[in-house]
């Protein structure tokens, strides 16, 4: 198979269009990241991405996700 | 395993098939209702050891039986009783989905109401008040997104409460205005009849006089020929006498609740334009500018609030600075002391007049002041609950409270919360009911449990003045008076934290809660919204924590009345004192065998700001260091003194609120026995250390 492009959704630049490939982790916050529809095969906007929470923005909402939880999802830059 | 029965019913278009699909995954079967030709399907899935049975009703507007599918839905609802009956109704297009709701609660109890879309509404500015919806409705309202799976987890939950009895749920009854009469005539008609005893009988008469095909063949086949006819009189007398057919009156009476309902629970406002949003966001969120942008916003709301209720802070800064003057006139001015002012005045005229008329002062003393001194502490706090939450629905309303919440989030996350309990938990500064309360925001239970169990530590503005009282007792210079205040409060704020987190391991051990938060479009505040949420809060405190502040309030007024020889006005001679004394070994412990010390922290149950008052007037004294005096204490027991009655038992009030909000007896006993012992722990090491500091 193919090497993964992928880098962890704290590595990815502002105004970078990111497509989630996996999200990596258990139970807790990763239902909600569920419910809000941060899930592999969804494209984001990265808003901020500095030293506090990854601001992402998904069909016109935006979300805040702490940084702990933001290098467990995988994602892949497609723009 | 438990098994829970759930209906799902649904107009057509509302979401109901993918509600359906995501609650029961692959574990779904299609197959066909005995004799119909409509597909049935039926699923299942596990959710905290409950086995639950998913029935997708055929989609339909109304409850009729005039299609196979309506009938289908009606006949399973009344036949089968599941345990409970998911409605779904559309956020976007309330008042068309709410019909069918109606209906359905017309019919059966055991219902909750999803709202579905609730995502999308917002996007449009459309808020709905769940709250008020349930309230109208009589069962619970859970707003959802069922394709985004937002609120699923809470649907769940409340399936599984109303299923166990646990929340409390009525069928609704609609005012049919003149239609109930007649309707009530043929009920005793049709009491008999077995084709329509397995409905309501209310519900069967109405029906039967709107046109109902289905009940009308059941009661020709049951040999009930004769109400069947009366059936028709009747409904030709109505609309001789009402001027409408009944099945014109029934549809509007439904149709104006629900114009009512909607009226009352949802709101519209515009979204603000987008590139203000990133604007906005770019100052808020900022790593640096955020967090201080944020903090002013904090800063102001609990300024304007506190100081329009009690003059807190800004009439302690007026008085630093000088100007005593004005600093008297916001004492006097602000709402909590224009209500204390009048409460006393009333208290006043109302025993003057009792005495008057003759009845005993024992009597006349416990209306004025007992009864009338407890209704005044509920009514005071009735105007900064309310302020709090206008304060509070601002922020969510407008989309600021996520972005606060957002850049607070690490800091908060040491202690085991999130950013979110920053804002309640410095309201406490202020008082700690409105902090309790506000705990409300918070998204998860264990989070809510946290913060309100945490809340109390934080030094409110009664206990200030405690400590401002006890403080200018000690001999030492005006530096080191300061110093002490200060450290009281560094230490009761590290102690939130430290309590905060080591709850926060006990309660789920493991890890603290990430932060995934959406942040919305910043919103033009909507008053109606505001008014709503402060209002229905403001509601909730007095019905749920004001009987409990007056009953203490009372209690504790006929300790201080009623000694071994009857009434007394003085509390040294009355059960107080006899409680107190027999506290003295408790409060030995912290180096204060005085009973008068006892008395005055048994008397600060009730209001904190009454410990110090309640020294000088059992010692007869006339200022705080007179008390002091009097009773020789020591500066190690007027520090232990300080400690522990800044960090022991919450007040009645804040107790009350607390208990309102969790209706757990443990979790108050909790509350109560922790900072018990963690006032008493302190208060000890306090005691010691002053002692072997200055001896």
């Amino acid at each position: 198979m193919t090497v993964s492009s992928a880098i962890p959704l704290t590595f990815a630049r502002p105004g970078a269009l990111v497509r989630v490939v996996e999200v990596r982790g258990g139970r807790g916050a990763f239902r909600r990241l569920f419910e809000l529809g941060i899930i592999p095969g969804q494209t984001l906007k990265v808003v901020f991405n500095d030293a506090g929470p990854v601001v992402v923005e998904r069909g016109g909402t935006r979300f805040a996700i702490g940084r702990g939880l933001a290098a467990k999802i995988l994602v892949e830059v497609v723009g | 395993m438990k098994e829970i029965r759930v209906a799902l019913a649904g107009p057509p278009n509302v979401g109901k098939s993918t509600l359906f699909n995501m609650l029961v995954g692959a574990n779904r079967f299609v197959g066909n209702w005995p004799g119909k030709t409509v597909d049935k399907y039926e699923g299942y899935f596990e959710h905290m050891g409950y086995r639950i049975r998913v029935v997708d009703l055929p989609g339909t507007y109304s409850l009729n039986a005039y299609t196979e599918e309506e009938a289908i839905a009606r006949e399973y609802i009344v036949t089968e009783k599941p345990d409970i009956v998911v409605v779904l109704v559309n956020a976007v297009s309330l008042e068309t989905t709410l019909y069918l709701a109606v209906q359905v609660l017309e019919l059966y109890d055991k219902v909750v109401v999803a709202v579905n879309k609730v995502d999308a509404a917002l996007k449009r500015g459309i808020h709905v008040s769940t709250e008020r919806l349930s309230r109208r409705l009589g069962v619970p309202v859970v707003a959802i997104s069922a394709l985004k799976r937002e609120g699923l987890h809470e649907l769940v939950d409340t399936i599984i409460l109303v299923a166990e009895g646990r929340v409390p749920t009525s069928r609704l009854e609609l005012n049919y205005r003149g239609l109930d009469y007649f309707a009530h005539t043929l009920a005793e008609a049709i009491k008999g009849c077995p084709g329509v005893s397995k409905y309501p009988l209310s519900w069967s008469s109405l029906r039967l006089l709107e046109g109902d095909a289905e009940l009308e063949r059941a009661l020709a086949s049951e040999g009930c020929a004769e109400a069947l006819s009366l059936v028709e009189r009747v409904r030709e007398k109505v609309e001789e006498e009402l001027g409408s057919p009944p099945s014109l009156i029934a549809a509007s009476v439904r149709y104006s609740f629900i114009e009512e309902v909607v009226a009352e629970s949802v709101s519209t406002t515009g979204v603000v334009k987008r590139e203000i949003t990133e604007r906005l966001d770019s100052v808020l969120l900022h790593p640096l500018l955020g967090p201080l942008a944020s903090l002013g916003l904090i800063l102001l709301v609990l300024l304007a609030t506190l100081s329009v209720n009690t003059g807190f802070p800004l009439k302690q800064l007026l008085e630093f600075t000088g100007n005593e003057e004005l600093a008297q006139f916001f004492e006097n001015y602000t709402l909590a002391g224009l209500l204390s002012s009048l409460f006393d005045s009333l208290s006043k005229a109302l025993s003057e007049y009792l005495v008057q008329v003759g009845v005993p002062y024992p009597i006349v003393s416990l209306i004025a002041d007992g009864v009338i001194g407890g209704v005044g502490a509920v009514i005071t706090f009735l105007p900064l609950i309310f302020l709090v939450f206008v304060a509070f629905g601002f922020l969510e309303d407008t989309g600021l409270m996520a972005r606060i919440a957002t850049v607070y989030h690490s800091v908060m996350r040491k202690a085991g919360l999130s950013g979110k309990a920053l804002m309640p938990l410095l309201l406490g500064l202020g008082c700690n009911v409105p902090a309790i309360m506000g705990t409300k925001i918070l998204e998860t239970d264990r989070e809510k449990i946290i913060a309100s169990l945490v809340a109390p530590l934080i030094p409110c503005q009664a206990r200030l003045v405690v400590l401002l009282i006890l403080v200018s007792a000690l001999p030492v210079s005006p530096t080191s008076k300061l110093v002490a205040i200060v450290a009281v409060y560094l230490y009761s704020l590290l102690l939130v934290a430290v309590v905060a987190r080591a709850l926060s391991r006990l309660l789920v051990p493991g890890e603290a809660p990430e932060l995934v938060l959406e942040l919305p479009p910043y919103h033009r505040p909507s008053l109606k919204v505001i008014w709503w949420f402060a209002w229905d809060n403001t509601l909730h405190f007095l019905k749920k924590a004001g009987s409990v502040i007056l009953g203490l309030s009372v209690l504790v007024w006929l300790l201080l009345h009623i000694g071994p020889s009857g009434f007394t006005d003085d509390a040294s001679a009355s059960m107080a004192r006899v409680i107190g004394e027999s506290l003295t070994p408790l409060t030995s412990i912290i180096g204060l065998p005085q009973w008068q010390v006892a008395l005055a922290l048994l008397t600060g149950f009730v209001a904190k700001e009454t410990i110090a008052s309640t020294l000088m007037v059992i010692t007869g004294t006339l200022n705080p260091a007179q008390a002091i005096q009097a009773l020789s204490l020591t500066p190690a027991q007027v520090a232990s003194l300080m400690v522990f009655s800044t960090l022991y038992t919450p007040c009645v009030a804040t107790l009350s609120a607390f208990h309102a909000q969790f209706r757990r007896r443990k979790l108050t006993a909790l509350l109560v026995l922790y900072e018990f012992l963690v006032a008493t722990i302190s208060a000890i090491i306090v005691y010691l250390a002053v002692n072997l500091l200055v001896f």
